[in-house]
């Protein structure tokens, strides 16, 4: 056993023992762990899903805590250092395609100190759940991402603000042909937390749990079946607000991925539990 | 197989009637007299072809009959089949014994082949086939259509075609190539509950000779006519960009592109090829992206097998079975956003004989953008939801941009050349009404089918979606203006476009005589 591994199970028994929020470490830890003010507390609350598994009634979502800013590449880097397994020469194929990580210099070099604090990309679902359970914790659900997700800066729940949605299509349509900035620097949400919207796609624990990749034209795409119908006009059956743009983006490219998939817009945060 | 002799005479007065009767309609006698039939034999002939769709009559003094099916399309076998039914083989060579594929006789198999090989030319071989005397295509019909048929994931089921049957069925239909092989042989009763209505479906009986990659261009360029008398496959590489692009002066937008341009780059294919679509999604791209091709047979016109992500490629394969002017477009969720911000362009699919020669080809798509800012506000502008539902855009143009098509971009051509314009609708919204000023169009292929279906049109109607075919002749120089009629549009909007011609005048065409503003020029 590495001492790489075997702080990496002394930093989980940490975890279980003590309650997230007596983490005094200030700053990201050295084993990758976020200090409890690096991560929101969201309460239980409820959210209206584009695609309703009851019949367009809104879904509860229990309280859990979520990451405030998305995991950045010098974040991701000390995951790779600590665990060669992730390393991009290194990544057994059924784990990511050939687009992993790709952009970076080499295996071990991720950028100067400002693409250090860009959010991590190219990163395949696996990665990404390796990398939150390296660190105590895991990836937020699909409910729990959307759920904190609709909270614009001041309202928790703003996904029926035509302003807010009209505001979000802008910013996933002005990511066209530029690099992700560093993360952080978005205003924070209702609930504190930043960039769910501004800079990058974010996996989901369940992203392919509600649609898939399937043509919209078919018949029976009711509400609670598995075929959601993500292409062309169909796409707005069974929706909740077919006028939430936004939420169709964001459902599209979750319907597009497997879990091998890369993009260089998309990257991830964790979660936990209360 | 021998042919009748009324399907003989109905064979010559189609040739007849694709010879002469493009421009006029030619009169009973006048088809009976070219091909030495008796008049009423051949008024009953006519009368035959008419109630299956094959030819139109008029009344009247300058009526008479008009074939109202593309020659090109018009295979020997469909006119034979009128008149010639095939006989259902239920009784085996070798004796009485019921046969059928279920149950074969010995020589079932062989007999029914040797048929299927006799029949394979006339339907491989058009009516244009016959009339421009060129060589039909190999007579491997049958083997084709079994190897070329798995590329496409529709069921091929055939029973005897009935003329009795094909007297009520639709035009197109009828002109449908028809595989030989299941034509001719035993009715097994299975096939008959199949095809019902005795409706030929299309079928892929081409030989695919060959490969090629196609050559893709950018508007408002067209890739050159298709010269090859035979199918072939052809390849496709289509890539999505997304990139920031002039709307109009001052005013950016960042467009999501098939090929860098909007409209998309021109795919040209002929009927009967087989197509394989590489569709490429840029790596920097920040959406996943699909095709819909309006010209495929098949799942969401290929969106249903291509949704691709950024970096990636998917491939599909289709035989470009109807020919046609087609949109394409991506149809990934939410459609609606992805067309407003420029996923559309045109492939032409041309008819077996070709297009007629002219002496230039344009292509030219009308679509909308919907932004925050109004008309010519400077900046990056962006989608506005709103006035998409609403269907009230900002801009509507050609080719992308205002101005993609005036100045020095505007369209060229010189006196006495004739032109023609592969014009599409995009939408995403609204219909155009398609008018070029100071001329006529002498032919339109409304929306866009393989047939100039109208003569002399001053504006035709081209549904979101949609295309037609404009030819006209250019008689007098200067400038010719591309508008949708719908006329705020040109002039707020930006919906114009520009042919500049250039050369000398015939002044019997059009001359200035005296202008009602003293000192103006007229011309």
């Amino acid at each position: 056993m590495t001492t790489a591994m075997r702080a990496a199970v002394l930093a989980l028994l940490l975890l279980l023992v003590l309650p997230s929020t007596a983490f005094a470490v200030p700053g990201r830890g050295a084993r990758g762990t976020r200090a409890a003010a690096a991560m929101a507390a969201l309460p239980a609350g409820s959210y209206r899903p584009l695609y309703g598994r009851a019949g367009g009634e809104r879904v509860a979502v229990a309280a859990f805590r979520l990451d405030r800013t998305a995991v950045t590449r010098g974040e991701y880097l000390d995951f790779v250092r600590a665990n060669p397994q992730w390393r991009r020469d290194a990544i057994r194929n059924v784990f990511a395609e050939p687009g992993y990580l790709s952009t970076w210099a080499d295996a071990l070099n991720a950028g100067d100190a400002s693409d250090l604090q860009r959010p991590v990309t190219e990163i395949s679902w696996f990665a990404a759940r390796a990398y939150c359970a390296w660190r105590g914790a895991r990836l937020p659900t699909m409910d729990e991402w959307e759920y904190a997700a609709a909270a614009s800066e001041t309202r928790r729940d703003a996904s029926a603000d035509p302003a807010f949605v009209r505001r979000l299509v802008a910013l996933y349509a002005g990511r066209a042909g530029t690099t992700p900035g560093a993360v952080g620097r978005g205003a924070p949400n209702a609930y504190g937390v930043r960039d769910l919207h501004g800079l990058v796609w974010e996996w989901t624990a369940d992203f392919n749990s509600v649609i898939v990749a399937d043509d919209s034209r078919s018949t029976g795409s009711g509400v609670g079946e598995r075929d959601h119908q993500i292409f062309c006009a169909s796409a707005a059956i069974g929706a909740a607000d077919a006028t939430n743009y936004a939420a169709f983006l964001r459902y599209a490219v979750r319907a597009a991925l497997t879990g091998r998939s890369t993009m260089r817009t998309l990257g991830f945060r964790c979660a936990s539990g209360a | 197989m021998t042919i009748s002799a009324t399907a003989d005479y109905a064979l010559r007065a189609i040739l007849v009637l694709a010879r002469d009767g493009a421009t006029r309609p030619v009169r009973a006698d006048e088809i009976a007299e070219a091909t030495g039939a008796p008049r009423n034999y051949m008024a009953k002939t006519l009368n035959s072809l008419a109630k299956a769709g094959l030819v139109s009559s008029a009344r009247g003094p300058a009526g008479g009959y008009v074939l109202s099916v593309a020659a090109e399309e018009l295979s020997l076998a469909t006119i034979v089949d009128l008149f010639d039914e095939p006989r259902p083989q239920t009784h085996c060579m070798l004796g009485s014994t019921p046969c059928d594929p279920q149950h074969p006789c010995a020589a079932h198999g062989t007999w029914t082949r040797i048929k299927a090989e006799r029949r394979a030319p006339l339907a491989s071989t058009t009516v244009a086939d016959l009339l421009t005397g060129r060589a039909p295509a190999t007579a491997s019909a049958v083997s084709t259509a079994v190897s070329t048929t798995r590329t496409l994931p529709m069921p091929i089921h055939r029973s005897t075609f009935s003329a009795k049957r094909a007297v009520t069925t639709a035009i197109l239909a009828t002109a449908a190539l028809l595989s030989s092989a299941t034509i001719i042989g035993c009715t097994s009763s299975a096939d008959a509950a199949e095809s019902k209505s005795g409706v030929p479906v299309r079928q892929v009986t081409d030989e695919i000779r060959g490969e090629e990659v196609a050559k893709l261009v950018a508007p408002p360029n067209v890739p050159a006519p298709i010269t090859r008398s035979h199918a072939t496959k052809v390849i496709v590489n289509l890539e999505v960009i997304e990139k920031t692009m002039r709307l109009a002066d001052s005013v950016e937008y960042t467009m999501w592109t098939f090929g860098g341009s909007v409209p998309g780059t021109f795919i040209r294919v002929r009927q009967g090829d087989l197509v394989e679509l590489h569709l490429k999604n840029a790596a920097n791209s920040t959406m996943p992206h699909n095709i819909d091709l309006h010209a495929v047979t098949g799942p969401g016109g290929g969106a249903k097998v291509s949704l691709t992500l950024p970096g990636h490629e998917s491939v599909f394969t289709f035989t470009a079975l109807n020919p046609g002017l087609y949109v394409y477009h991506c149809a990934t969720s939410p459609v609606p956003m992805h067309m407003a911000n420029g996923m559309y362009g045109m492939i032409l699919v041309e008819p077996k004989g070709g297009l007629p020669k002219v002496d230039r080809e344009f292509y030219v798509m009308q679509s909308e953008f919907y932004t925050h800012g109004k008309y010519g506000e400077h900046g990056l502008q962006t989608l506005d939801m709103d006035k998409g539902i609403e269907e009230k855009p900002t801009y509507v143009v050609f080719n992308g941009a205002v101005g993609a098509l005036t100045g020095d971009n505007a369209l060229q051509a010189k006196v006495g050349e004739r032109v023609r314009i592969f014009f599409g609708d995009a939408g995403p919204n609204l219909v155009s009404s398609f008018h070029v000023i100071g001329e006529i169009f002498d032919n339109v292929y409304q929306e866009g089918g393989s047939m100039a279906t109208q003569h002399n049109v001053q504006t035709t109607l081209v549904p979101a979606g949609g295309s037609a075919i404009v030819e006209f002749g250019v008689e007098k120089s200067g400038d010719l203006i591309l508008v949708d009629h719908a006329i705020f549009r040109a002039f707020n909007k930006g919906t114009l476009g520009m042919i500049h011609v250039s050369g000398d005048d015939d002044k019997k065409v059009f001359a200035a005589v005296k202008t009602g503003v003293p000192g103006m020029k007229g011309e």
